[in-house]
């Protein structure tokens, strides 16, 4: 590669409550001219240096591979939203803004908001097996105290209850905002 | 007819995207004619984003007021139609009725106020 740049890699977490914060992050690159070209599934971007444009970035937490998602695609495609790349079942989507005025895929709160309710269906159905799993783990290191490798299984569910059950808190949080914002707007 | 009204009835109110798409669905239609027909009745004041309309026609064919009713195009043209189901023009005739009721207090209302405005 010779002289500037013309590709970047970026790895970045994505947190499910933070996916407003994310396209926001995604439109700054593309306005200071790097232009988003793929999702890889483990937390990274890759951009392609482009001439600097402003455009919308959205993420929406999609139907899973079960369902058909012929009919979800097209109805982004028909309204313009070009699909950019899949991290899990969350599907990002950019359009031009034109004008200065951000397109939305969500165009009301309710809408939204029972799209976090399908985030917390699963992050909250994660929490609740963890804590089973804690339980049965504690309840054989109490009949086998010996057994080895138990402290750090307990570690590892505990951890992941921790980080699932916090995510299920933030989303809750979120929700409650967008509920506020409903009724100022009522 | 009162056992349909008594399931339509459970559906009311509806929120004002879902009437709306009720509303142009009294022809069957795609999804992206939904969008635009939605736009161009509600004068360009509604306009139906990708995710809320396939979360609202999800929700519609799961409590059965629509139906998937054939497709249209071809190829990568291709676009499924959805149609009312009887239970749907009863719960879009239903609202209707409600809205007409408060429109006709909405004049009388002008009136007591003060005026032809």
């Amino acid at each position: 590669m010779r002289g500037e740049k013309t590709t970047k890699r970026v790895f970045r977490m994505l947190m499910p409550w933070n996916d407003e914060k994310e396209g926001r992050w995604l439109a700054e690159q593309e306005w200071s001219g790097w232009h988003l070209k793929a999702v890889k599934c483990f937390g990274g971007y890759v951009f392609e240096r482009a001439a600097p444009a402003e455009m919308a970035y959205r993420l929406d937490f999609g139907p899973s591979r079960f369902h058909d998602r012929s009919e979800y695609f097209g109805l982004f495609r028909d309204s313009g939203w070009e699909h950019v790349g899949t991290r899990g079942l969350w599907q990002y989507f950019r359009k031009a803004a034109v004008g200065g005025r951000a397109p939305e895929i969500y165009t009301d709160p309710q809408s939204r908001i029972a799209m976090y309710r399908r985030v917390i269906a699963i992050t909250g159905a994660t929490v609740a097996v963890m804590a089973s799993q804690v339980g049965s783990t504690v309840s054989r290191g109490v009949s086998h105290p010996t057994m080895a490798g138990l402290p750090i299984v307990l570690v590892i569910q505990v951890l992941l209850m921790a980080v699932f059950g916090y995510g299920t808190v933030r989303l809750i949080m979120v929700i409650s905002r967008l509920k506020r914002s409903q009724r100022k707007q009522a | 007819m009162t056992n349909l009204d008594g399931s339509a009835r459970k559906f009311l109110p509806l929120s004002e995207a879902t009437y709306l798409i009720l509303a142009s669905l009294t022809e069957p239609r795609h999804g992206y004619g939904i969008m635009q027909d939605v736009e161009a009745v509600s004068d360009g004041r509604v306009k139906l984003g990708p995710g809320t309309l396939y979360g609202a026609l999800t929700n519609l064919l799961k409590g059965r007021l629509i139906r998937r009713s054939g497709e249209t195009g071809a190829g990568s043209d291709r676009r499924k139609v959805y149609a009312l189901t009887p239970l749907g023009e009863r719960v879009l005739v239903l609202e209707g009725e409600r809205l007409a009721s408060l429109s006709r207090l909405a004049s009388d209302v002008r009136k007591r106020l003060g005026g032809e405005r």
